[in-house]
């Protein structure tokens, strides 16, 4: 068997020590920024991206990927005991956690969010592994105008799955995607947009944008929204959950699974989507919706499960097609760049062991999440009482030093100072930020491609719609484009994200 | 109604994009455009800049149509300092070293909010400093200069 040949070499690759312990780092700092609001993966992963320059890229890849889904786990603890979701993703957990919190309920709750993720964690990382390959060979017989197309399938999937208004989210990524163009124009060497700056003519660094984007921004909105934070003092109560609540709770993580494993590897997908959906679903099915709400235990096992099996599929277009999800995936995609690899179905073929290792400590990063959320909850709860007058600051230093060490320029930072009020005058004007990362990373991609696809077809502008393959990408994003525009669809959207 | 739905929260929007799309294609007006066989370094972000000019009027269109909710009120106290204490360690890093770089940056950025003793200011600073220096300098050997250069030599 193919595929037990390459989980072998997985294994062997994450049991390393120095990779168990990078592991085991990622998953740790993961659950540590999931429980604290305010700060979320993106600014993480970004802040500690300069940390990992030394390290060899598998363990560098293996702990960036454990803080996105270690924070899915963290995410919920937070939910459930202070009401406040420590991550965008737990935000549905916050209805029946809470409750069941105050039910004097915690310790089922957090039990139960630990187990499902634990569950759908082994399931994605099963699927990433089976489904991975696969997708990567389809990927082979792509050329640039399939690329460009798939691309712009992408960025449009992305806006159609996002909440709010399309032709906003659409015009974040146009944004992004001509942010992406600063710099050396790398067929012809000309500088453009840089005003003369030396430190642009490499373009900006997308450190830089997602600091000033989702760190600065976020800190600044987090300081003008001063609310007290009071942790639940009572007991946990008893973790494991009486029989007949896991029997309910075991059909919940199941479909939670399910939703978000197919709902991650679709571009725009991802944890936040996965968790909401899995939410709407478990309510829509169950005998007795009214209980939704009331702490009911299938609303926090559905969506946690999905979350963290969406946070690890939507690894699968990423390291398969090249093409992040998702702004987490976007800052992988960085990630691997700096250290030397293009992302793309070759990784797989050329560097197996990082590829298999990476998938294999994924599952490994569960079992940490498992010991690291259930006997060790109460050291959690009590980081949720580090009052955030001291956070911001830290968090801060941290973001500042992160973007100077890229390429010792002080520019950078002053640079990522505009991009944090760039990012608070989106906040005020409501458009998200995410839709521009992603546009911001594909962007030279998508000139590259365009480019060369004209090229080799001699300037014939057809070619996008005269290769079969390219033709009905491009008429799948027409059609998805067309739904959403659609009065009736916009509706039910406006419903779906309206239940949280 | 129309002109009273200009200042509300879409309208702003769609204008952003508007005039960030114009200023592109004005500061790249000199970039050559060439042909789709041979492009030049201007084809693809005229096109995409025009794209946005589009995209902004849409929005625009649709926020004077529809009233959107108006504008959250803007906290100018937290916006400035903050912003302020990372241009400040960015003007002052190599100038005045990391210690006095992360001193002003914290300072400023614990103004911020309303009521800091000046005791908790300085002891964070300090704390910061510490780990700062512990973690980045130490700890991954990255070259940044602790103190400024006229002490040093």
């Amino acid at each position: 068997m193919e595929l037990l040949d390459n989980l072998a070499l997985g294994l062997h690759v994450a049991l390393t020590w120095a990779n168990l312990l990078y592991c085991l780092g990622g998953v740790a700092l993961g659950t540590l920024i999931g429980v604290l609001p305010g700060i979320g993966p993106v600014a993480t992963i970004s802040m500690l991206l300069p940390l990992t320059f030394k390290l060899e890229p598998t363990s560098a890849l293996i702990m960036l990927a454990g803080i996105y889904y270690g924070a899915q786990y963290g995410g919920s603890t937070s939910a459930i005991l202070v009401n406040l979701p420590g991550e965008a993703s737990s935000v549905v957990t916050c209805l029946d956690g809470y409750a069941m919190a105050r039910n004097g309920r915690a310790g089922h709750a957090l039990a139960v969010a630990a187990i499902g993720s634990f569950v759908a964690g082994c399931v994605a990382t099963l699927a990433l592994a089976a489904f991975a390959p696969p997708l990567a060979a389809l990927a082979f017989k792509f050329g640039a105008a399939e690329y460009f197309s798939l691309m712009v399938l992408g960025l449009v999937a992305a806006v159609v799955l996002a909440q709010g208004s399309v032709v906003k989210a659409i015009a974040m990524i146009v944004l992004g995607v001509l942010l992406g163009l600063v710099g050396m124009d790398t067929t012809t060497g000309d500088q453009r947009y840089t005003f003369g700056l030396p430190e642009l003519s490499d373009g900006i660094g997308f450190v830089v944008v997602a600091m000033g984007l989702f760190g600065f921004a976020e800190i600044i909105v987090n300081l003008e929204r001063t609310g007290a934070r009071d942790v639940l003092k009572q007991k946990l109560g008893k973790m494991l959950p009486p029989k007949e609540d896991m029997r309910r709770a075991w059909k919940a993580i199941a479909r939670g699974t399910g939703v978000g494993s197919i709902l991650g590897v679709l571009p725009g997908g991802g944890a936040v989507l996965g968790s909401f959906a899995s939410y709407m679903l478990e309510k829509r099915i169950a005998k007795d919706p009214s209980r939704f709400g009331k702490g009911a235990i299938e609303g926090v096992a559905g969506p946690e499960s999905a979350n963290n099996a969406a946070a690890q599929t939507s690894f699968i277009p990423m390291l398969t097609l090249g093409i992040p999800p998702n702004a987490v995936m976007a800052l992988m995609v960085g990630a691997m760049t700096i250290h030397g690899i293009q992302p793309g179905p070759q990784v797989m073929t050329q560097q197996p062991e990082l590829f298999w290792g990476m998938v294999v400590s994924m599952w490994i990063g569960n079992l940490f999440l498992v010991i690291l959320n259930l006997p060790m909850i109460g050291l959690w709860v009590r980081l949720l009482s580090v009052p955030y007058k001291y956070l911001y600051p830290t968090i801060l230093l941290f973001c500042v030093i992160g973007i100077y060490s890229l390429q010792s320029s002080v520019v950078d930072v002053v640079l990522a100072a505009g991009f944090g009020l760039l990012g608070y005058v989106f906040i005020k004007l409501e458009c998200e930020a995410a839709p521009l990362l992603l546009g911001f990373v594909l962007g030279p991609m998508l000139e590259d491609n365009f480019r060369r696809a004209l090229t080799i077809a001699r300037g014939d502008p057809t070619v996008f719609v005269t290769r079969p393959l390219s033709a009905s990408l491009l008429a799948l994003a027409a059609v998805l484009l067309l739904i959403v525009v659609a009065p009736a669809v916009q509706r039910v959207r406006e419903t779906a994200f309206r239940e949280s | 109604m129309v002109i009273n739905n200009l200042v509300r929260r879409n309208s702003l929007a769609g204008l952003f994009f508007i005039v960030i799309g114009m200023a592109a294609l004005l500061v790249g007006r000199g970039y050559r455009a060439g042909t789709l066989l041979s492009m030049g370094p201007g084809y693809f972000p005229r096109a995409i800049s025009a794209l946005l000019v589009l995209l902004g009027a849409l929005v625009l269109l649709d926020g004077l149509r529809n009233a959107s909710a108006s504008m959250e009120r803007w906290h100018w106290r937290p916006l400035l300092l903050i912003l302020f204490g990372v241009v400040l360690f960015g003007w002052g890093l190599e100038r005045f070293g990391l210690v006095a770089a992360t001193a002003a940056m914290i300072v400023c950025a614990c103004m911020a909010e309303r009521d800091r003793r000046w005791p908790e200011i300085v002891l964070l600073a300090i704390a910061l400093n510490a780990i700062g220096w512990s973690v980045f300098v130490e700890g991954i050997g990255m070259p940044i200069p602790l103190w400024p250069t006229a002490v040093t030599g």
